[in-house]
């Protein structure tokens, strides 16, 4: 898909996104100009240039605003069913479109008695109730709690998995960009700055050090409880089985909440375990390193469960806030290391059966990294607690 | 922007303040004025605006005090002055209005005077009557004319808009007179329909001459100036309507005040106004200047020059001069 | 109260009157004001301010200046009222058609001025959001700005049916004061005190005074709900 806007004075941008991507997220500074861009997209901005080649016919471009602009003279099901009169045959049932955006107890409320949230999502709902082929979501999840916001998101995911809908996503909220998103732009002073793959660009984004605290998203996969449970002798001891789940990252089992899981597809149950695949963000302020890498993890003292084996990769300083003097923080980029066995200094040579490194980020001190020595190519232990 | 608008406030801000003053200095100066140079307040019937401002004119020149002329309807000034209006006399266009002043005890009884008599015309487009003949016969008066009026009013209520104006009976003398007419011509029942009331018979007048009716009954005063019919408007003609077919408009007029005012003898009809020494010695006598502006109304001169107006002489003025001077001359009517 | 024993059916005439000439003449204020007003809030032309400026003229105009150049322009000697009689063989001066006609004009700035600030008002984002969900403008207009002007709406139509009720000068002019035709109440208010039939005129004036005052209650009791209800917590 190759999209072009030029509106004078606020933005200029080309962009270009591949063919399967779902969900392409839309980053950068406040005022850049991404608004602007969605507008001029759904056709509201008078004075833009606009040329678009979706690569396949577009007629309906949904868009919703960081302000729910839920009409008022009805309720929540009569702004639900203005969608509906010119509904495009793509939509989907209104019924499916209110779970997923967790509104459907939200049906007979007057507008506004809802809170920011609720009216957020009501507002989402409405647009997927037209049946748009493209739908421009202008920070509209911003009020809403993670575990909705999460959950909604996943919805969509699914969703354009599903119908072929198109998602772009304003968002301030790197993580849920990390974790969602196919691709990733990054907007700055009305221009394009980067773009490409999410996690190329968050890439970059991070290492700039102008982020405050990254996050890393990896990808693994599903565990079933029953063969932990047999090849460990975890029964007599007390283990809260129902929200944690287990995932296999690169060979090596991490501890995961269920409620930081995302999966690519609709519930949990419907696949045998072993083959799904689930992806969770780490945050790099949660992460530590250990060098010590000899130690087994069996007879580990520490009370943080996940230790994953890694190979840093680069380090860069984080820029310091107010611009005075040295931040004293340093962002260490890794690279899983997919040996099962954790060993230091041995070059991985066994990448042609196992899946691809994936990065992982760590903040630590300017001191730590002098302390330990930390250089590039260094095999560590990093560590995080449970999600 | 802003400094601007600061500066227009201020300048607004001064500007009332300095009109506020000036108008307390001008009250301050018309109260010390007063004293000096007389005036008295004039209320007039719309009809009669145009000659009584002509003679306040020639009043002040001759004596030197001034006469501020307020212009409204008859009902309009009689409720005002009921109200406490203070006019030192009120010129209306009907009898009724003056005597109940006096009944309702604003006004000495004594201080009603009639200054005038008004006369009902009639007024029709030039595409009425192309059939009708020329003249009335003179050997039987009235009869004639009244088939001729009759004629012309038929006509109007059956030609384009069908509409005929009138001033309100109920409210206007001239109104009041139109009813007799066509009452006299027994077709008032017929015409009804086709009647366009205005609140006064200026308005009758003004209903005609914008083309809203093609007929009407005016005041004979709207059209005739100075002995002859007003030709600046097109296409008109006018006959004057007999007098017969209706009550006589009297015009009184009231000075307002309780206490009787000195009417006679009429100082003017004895006074050669080439005379400058006479003219001083008006200065030097204790009348009152409204008593002085009316007994101006009601003096030969004035009256004399009514017709002029469209008006004819008032019946009582008429008798009160006869009785004050000691010759009468036949006056054309 | 013998005051009431000076109702005669002349005076319900002139009530009648009243209210037909009110009523017709805001409604077809309002058919006229919406897309008028809904044009002039969208529109931003250069000569904007002198467009802006001829609508609201009659408010400041004199009414019984507007009434003379009306009767003229009515008369049937002018193209309009000759027009007028060609269509519907009828006078346009001294006739209802003619008042209604009149009352339009003298009132439309009451109509357009609560629409037009009701319309600028209107956050242009509803519009977009119902542009983007396929709605046509006609469509929207309807359906969206309506219901979500109504307060502008129904204050424009209470306006414009308030300054008919209490029209004089106008009508006064073109009128004629004919019974069940031209003669509304202020017009018969105004020939009892000059007839000096003050009894009657009392009547009258109690009538105009608290039919209005009702009206005016009922609008601002609607404004108040109907402000309440859109606030937006978002």
């Amino acid at each position: 898909m190759k999209l072009s806007v030029d509106l004078p004075g606020r933005i200029s941008a080309k962009i270009s996104v591949g063919p399967s991507a779902h969900i392409v997220g839309i980053t950068g500074p406040s005022g850049a100009g991404k608004s602007s861009f969605f507008r001029a997209l759904a056709g509201v901005e008078r004075n833009a240039d606009v040329e678009m080649q979706w690569g396949r016919t577009v007629k309906k471009i949904g868009m919703v605003f960081q302000q729910p602009m839920l009409f008022p003279h009805v309720n929540v099901q009569g702004n639900i069913a203005l969608a509906q009169r010119h509904a495009s045959d793509k939509a989907i049932s209104v019924e499916r479109i209110l779970t997923g955006c967790c509104c459907t107890h939200l049906l007979d409320k007057d507008v506004y008695t809802l809170s920011g949230g609720e009216a957020q999502r009501v507002a989402i709902a409405r647009a997927l109730a037209n049946g748009p082929d493209v739908l421009l979501l202008d920070e509209s999840l911003s009020a809403i709690d993670l575990v909705t916001r999460r959950r909604i998101y996943q919805f969509l995911k699914s969703l354009c998995i599903e119908t072929g809908l198109k998602c772009f996503i304003v968002s301030h909220d790197l993580e849920d960009l990390a974790l969602f998103c196919d691709e990733l732009i990054y907007i700055s002073d009305g221009q394009v700055a980067m773009q490409g793959g999410a996690s190329d660009v968050l890439n970059t984004i991070f290492t700039s050090g102008t982020i405050e605290s990254p996050s890393a998203v990896l990808e693994g996969t599903l565990i079933d409880h029953r063969e932990v449970m047999s090849t460990e002798s975890l029964t007599n001891q007390r283990m809260q089985t129902d929200s944690v789940m287990f995932v296999d990252v690169a060979n090596t089992r991490l501890y995961v909440s269920k409620t930081a899981l995302q999966v690519d597809s609709h519930t949990f149950t419907k696949q045998p375990p072993r083959q799904q695949t689930v992806r969770f963000a780490v945050k790099a302020c949660d992460v530590s390193i250990d060098t010590n890498t000899s130690e087994s993890r069996q007879k580990t003292t520490s009370s943080i469960l996940n230790a994953l084996p890694c190979k840093i990769v680069a380090i860069n300083e984080f820029e310091c806030v107010n611009n005075e003097g040295r931040s004293g923080k340093v962002l260490l980029t890794l690279e899983t290391d997919c040996n099962g066995t954790i060993k230091t200094n041995v070059p991985s040579n066994s990448f042609a059966t196992e899946p691809n490194p994936q990065t992982l980020y760590a903040s630590v001190s300017a001191i730590s990294v002098h302390k330990l020595s930390l250089c590039i190519g260094l095999s560590v232990i990093a560590r995080f607690k449970l999600l | 922007m802003r400094s601007t608008i600061r500066l227009v406030v201020k300048a607004l801000v001064i500007c009332s303040l300095f009109s506020v003053t000036l108008v307390f200095a001008q009250d301050k100066q018309d109260k010390q004025g007063s004293r000096n140079a007389e005036v008295i307040n004039v209320a007039v019937a719309a009809n009669f605006a145009a000659p009584l401002k002509a003679y306040a004119e020639q009043f002040s020149r001759i004596t030197g005090i001034e006469v501020n002329v307020t212009v409204a309807s008859s009902g309009t000034l009689f409720a005002q002055i009921q109200h406490g209006a203070k006019f030192d006399v009120f010129l209306s266009a009907d009898t009724a209005r003056p005597q109940a002043l006096i009944d309702a005890g604003k006004v000495h009884k004594d201080n009603m005077y009639q200054y005038a008599q008004g006369q009902l015309a009639f007024v029709y487009a030039s595409d009425i009557s192309p059939h009708i003949d020329a003249k009335p016969h003179k050997e039987e008066p009235y009869k004639e004319e009244s088939i001729y009026l009759y004629k012309l009013v038929k006509q109007v209520t059956t030609t384009g808009s069908g509409k005929l104006a009138v001033a309100n009976p109920l409210l206007a003398p001239y109104g009041e007179a139109a009813k007799n007419t066509l009452t006299h011509l027994d077709i008032w029942d017929e015409v009804q329909p086709s009647l366009v009331v205005g609140k006064n018979i200026l308005q009758a007048y003004q209903y005609f001459t914008t083309g809203g009716v093609k007929g009407a009954f005016i005041a004979y005063s709207s059209v005739n100036i100075d002995s002859t019919v007003n030709t600046s408007i097109p296409n008109i003609h006018v006959i004057r309507v007999p007098e017969a077919f209706y009550q006589p408009i009297t015009q009184a007029l009231v000075i307002n005040s309780n206490s009787k005012a000195v009417i006679t003898p009429n100082v003017f009809n004895t006074l050669d106004t080439s005379d400058t020494k006479g003219v001083e010695h008006l200065t030097e006598l204790t009348i009152l200047p409204s008593h002085l502006f009316v007994q101006y109304l009601l003096s030969d001169a004035v009256q004399s020059s009514l017709p002029r107006w469209g008006y004819k002489r008032s019946v009582s003025a008429k008798a009160s001069n006869e009785k004050a001077s000691s010759t009468k001359s036949s006056e054309p009517t | 109260m013998e005051i009431f024993s000076s109702i005669t059916p002349g005076i319900i005439d002139a009530v009648w009157l009243t209210l037909k000439l009110a009523f017709i003449t805001s409604i077809i204020l309002l058919a006229i004001a919406l897309p008028l007003s809904w044009w002039l809030a969208n529109w931003q032309g250069r000569t904007k301010p002198l467009i802006m400026s001829v609508f609201a003229l009659p408010l400041v105009l004199p009414p019984t200046v507007l009434g003379f150049y009306l009767l003229i322009a009515f008369s049937p000697e002018s193209p309009l009222g000759q027009l007028w009689y060609n269509l519907s063989g009828n006078m346009l001066v001294f006739s209802f058609e003619g008042l209604v006609l009149g009352s339009v004009i003298y009132s439309l700035p009451f109509a357009l001025q609560p629409l037009y600030s009701g319309f600028v008002q209107l956050d242009k984002r509803y519009l977009e959001i119902a542009y983007s969900l396929g709605f046509s403008n006609v469509e929207r207009f309807f359906k969206i700005v309506i219901p979500l002007c109504k307060a502008p709406v129904v204050a424009a139509f209470g306006l414009s049916f308030a300054h008919t009720i209490g029209e004089f000068g106008v009508v006064l002019m073109i009128g004629g004061s004919i019974p069940g035709e031209t003669q509304v109440l202020s017009i018969a208010l105004y020939e009892q005190v000059e007839a000096l039939a003050y009894d009657q005129a009392h009547v009258l004036s109690l009538l105009l005074l608290v039919f209005s005052f009702i009206l005016l209650a009922a609008l601002y009791r609607f404004n108040g709900i109907a402000v309440s209800r859109s606030v937006n917590r978002s």
